[in-house]
């Protein structure tokens, strides 16, 4: 981000513009030290919202096992990260991964990389608005002591209401671009780290005095990946959703103008934000394992009933009165993603309409309010849209979505890293530092992450598979587990990249220019870098 | 003047074309871009340094240039702030602008000009006095008359001082409206306008404003109604012509702060409203 001032000039007479210059002019931009860019990593990924979603989906395919596979999640991440972040340098532009796979591959995988992220940011929207109504009847019942409140999530059209609710406000405002300022955010996010700190602590005193759910005490096979059931079928399931857990520690990388140094605060900056969150990350998942255990039944980790929201049924029993701290942490925490994700599906939408890739529409931006307009509309109903379909169609939509979630993910930074090896193909060896940055991470990171896309989506066409609701079911077990049929995470994923390609199709059958490469032609990083 | 390009910026360029005409002013057509925070992630807003971003700015731009007409000197300027209220603050800082121009929102439910947030911003804390362009305004062809509006309370120096000012300067008829006076008549409002004018702009001004007050063309209103509302309805306005209405006494020293009087007068007047700052000082850059 630059901040620059441009003129242009008329003069009599005859008002013709005489000059035409950009010059940049002293124009603050808020400087952001190591600490500040950790701060905005940690709200970025919102802790206490990713672990209350996707530490039961995690414990669900890896059982004990998740502090391995959280520990090897991040680092597929982090390579493709390095790839990102020469890209973001190279090529700056509101339709990132887009843009940039379609500048490597040509317009078609470049769609389908826009495609990826647009489906894995509504996906995510909807998880966060839902996540958030939870927890508000939650803080509701609460703050009345009546927890029949908490229960009214469940009245399905309530729910769907209030999330249709909160996604349109969301989108309002990111629309009139209303911000939330550095205190703000470091007020949230430093109410998550103590929510989430209190829960760790109540935790190990009631282990400690004998009080835990099914105590179950820690070993050395918890870190061992080889140790889980499932074997590499459970392994990839839990990469692929622990990159759900680590989605958003992108924006640290790729700071550059806001940093103090930009050289070395946005290494720095990751490198808190991930200590500070693998750290968290244990000791919940420690203190949460030890407590409850994975039984599948009551307050057990491995009961399918607490798999959509951990700390909505943990938090009360470990915390007592004060799981009120845990419920404000999740809900202001989803509340502010929601707002700040929103940005990201409508900007990509807005770079596909500006390079003809989706229709002219998607590109108007509001005189007012400098933003999307059409795209911004189009993210929010359609997440709306694709939360009441889901709820409609599974009890445990939530699940299901956060699993489809880690797969998009996967597929469309899988692309990105990919994309970045290529495009930087001709200046590979021109230092060691590109060996590395542009060769060897992006490459690596961007193949693991597609190979896990497709092990991920081949083992969800099982309708066993996330929370085991599937289409076209016929039979059940007796825990309500469909016996046939497809995954409804395998038609969800799979899905979604089909419907992409159908749009696909139709935009290049109407508005070709793109698709012939002639608005954004493949290109490569000149040898000169 | 701030710009959006949108009808109410169209209707704020219209006004400022009109005042710059005959003025020898130059227009300063600010696009204010929103700052984007780190704090509120890194993915959020529009850069400026984006082309999508850079390619509509320069049409918006061009659009407001292509409205401009021969003669009077005119520039953009693309800047990124916080909010548009501050970033046209600063504008007026770094040009030592005469005055801000803006358009009003429209609103249905409120007549002629309901005030926005940014408008709103600037009437509790410019520097300089502001114009709102009322929903609508398409006059572009120069400044057809100046009225000085006073409330109940005897007009303040800063607002008769301007107004004879500006239309000395045009050469175009100047009105004084006093509205809902307990004791005034139009002699004397013209006594006390020399006065103030003389308090306002030292003693070269005030012989100026005898000159002006003096002037067929200037003509004295006194009147009355059951409120202000009912006596603003009883004032006739004319095509491109300005009113001119004082700060709140409340206004912190040099500063714009529009009261309660104003508000009210805004939603009943059909023209351009310029209020003034409080203890607003006579200098060369002048409305």
């Amino acid at each position: 981000m630059t901040s620059q001032k441009t003129s242009t000039e008329t003069a009599p007479p005859g008002g013709e513009a005489q000059r035409e210059t950009f010059h940049a002019k002293g124009l603050s931009v808020a400087k952001v030290g190591a600490i500040g860019g950790a701060i905005i990593g940690i709200s970025c990924i919102a802790p206490a919202y990713t672990l209350t979603s996707g530490l039961g989906p995690v414990v669900s395919v890896v059982g004990l096992q998740v502090p391995a596979v959280l520990l090897i999640g991040f680092i597929p991440m982090l390579l493709v990260l390095f790839g990102y972040r020469e890209l973001n340098s190279a090529m700056p532009d509101s339709g990132t991964s887009f843009t940039w796979a379609t500048r490597a591959f040509g317009p078609w995988i470049g769609w389908m990389a826009g495609w990826g992220l647009i489906a894995a940011t509504i996906l995510v929207l909807s998880n966060l608005a839902a996540v958030a109504v939870d927890f508000l009847f939650i803080l509701l019942s609460q703050i009345t002591g009546n927890p029949d409140i908490a229960d009214l999530t469940g009245e399905l059209w309530l729910n769907i209401l209030i999330t249709a609710v909160f996604t349109a406000l969301a989108a309002w405002i990111s629309y009139r671009g209303v911000e939330a300022t550095q205190k703000v955010q470091i007020a949230l996010v430093g109410f998550q780290l103590l929510a989430l700190g209190w829960y760790v602590v109540a935790a190990f005193v009631a282990i400690g005095s004998g009080n835990a759910y099914d105590y179950t005490p820690v070993t050395l096979d918890w870190f061992n990946p080889f140790a889980a059931e499932g074997g590499l079928t459970a392994i990839t399931a839990g990469v692929s959703l622990s990159i759900f857990l680590f989605w958003g520690w992108d924006v640290v990388v790729t700071m550059n103008e806001e940093a103090k140094d930009p050289k070395r605060t946005p290494g720095r900056a990751a490198l808190i934000t991930i200590l500070v969150i693998v750290a968290l990350y244990m000791l919940v998942t420690i203190a949460t394992l030890s407590y409850a255990g994975i039984g599948d039944t009551g307050l057990g980790a491995g009961n399918p009933e607490n798999q959509e929201s951990i700390f909505a049924v943990l938090s009360s029993p470990i915390m007592g009165p004060f799981a009120i701290l845990m419920s404000i942490a999740i809900l202001s925490s989803s509340a502010a993603s929601l707002q700040s994700t929103m940005i990201s599906p409508s900007r990509t939408l807005l770079a596909m309409g500006y390079y003809g890739a989706l229709p002219p529409s998607f590109k108007r931006i509001s005189p007012r309010f400098k933003s999307p307009s059409v795209a911004t509309i189009a993210s929010a109903v359609t997440a709306i849209v694709f939360y009441t379909v889901m709820r409609l169609l599974s009890e445990n939509a939530l699940w299901d979505t956060i699993t489809a979630l880690g797969l998009m993910v996967c597929f469309y930074y899988g692309l990105t890293g990919v994309a970045a090896f290529w495009f930087f193909r001709r200046t590979w060896f021109r230092s060691v530092r590109n060996v590395f940055y542009r060769f060897l991470f992006p490459l690596l990171g961007g193949l693991a992450l597609l190979a896990m896309f497709v092990k991920t989506a081949v083992d969800s066409y099982a309708p066993s598979y996330g929370s085991g609701s599937a289409l076209f079911a016929t039979t059940y077990d007796a825990d309500g587990v469909a016996q046939d049929g497809v995954g409804l995470v395998f038609v969800m994923s799979i899905g979604i990249l089909v419907l992409g390609v159908i749009i696909m199709a139709v935009c290049a059958v109407r508005n070709p220019a793109f698709f012939r490469g002639a608005i954004l032609p493949r290109a490569a990083a000149p040898a000169g870098e | 003047m701030g710009y959006t390009a949108d009808d109410r910026g169209f209707e704020a360029l219209a006004l400022a074309t009109s005042l710059a005409r005959r003025a020898d002013a130059e227009l300063v057509i600010t696009l204010i871009l929103r700052q984007p925070s780190p704090y509120s992630g890194a993915e959020s807003g529009l850069y400026t340094n984006d082309p999508i971003v850079r390619e509509r700015v320069t049409t918006w731009e061009r659009e407001a240039l292509a409205c401009v007409p021969d003669g009077i000197r005119a520039r953009t300027e693309l800047r990124a702030a916080d909010d548009e209220a501050s970033g046209l603050l600063d504008a007026v800082a770094e040009h030592d602008a005469s005055v801000i121009v803006i358009g009003a929102r429209s609103n249905p439910l409120l007549q002629a000009i309901a005030i926005g947030s940014t408008a709103n911003a600037l009437l509790h804390s410019s520097e300089v006095p502001v114009a709102l362009a009322p929903v609508g305004y398409g006059h572009t062809t120069g400044v057809t008359r100046v009225t000085a509006v006073y409330g109940t309370r005897p007009g303040a120096a800063a607002v008769v001082g301007t107004a004879v000012e500006a239309a000395d300067r045009r050469g175009v008829p100047l009105r004084l409206l006093s509205l809902l006076p307990a004791d005034e008549t139009a002699e004397t409002v013209v006594d006390e306008a020399a006065e103030q004018v003389r308090r306002f702009g030292g003693e070269a001004l005030g012989s100026r404003a005898e000159e002006v007050l003096a002037r067929e063309a200037t003509t004295v209103e006194v009147v009355g109604g059951t409120d202000l509302e009912d006596a603003v309805t009883r004032v006739d306005w004319i095509d491109g012509e300005i009113a001119l209405v004082g700060s709140s006494r409340l206004a912190p020293r040099g500063r714009v702060f529009i009261g309660s009087t104003a508000q009210r007068l805004m939603r009943r007047i059909p023209t351009p409203l310029i209020v003034i700052p409080r203890d607003y000082s006579y200098g060369p850059a002048s409305v």
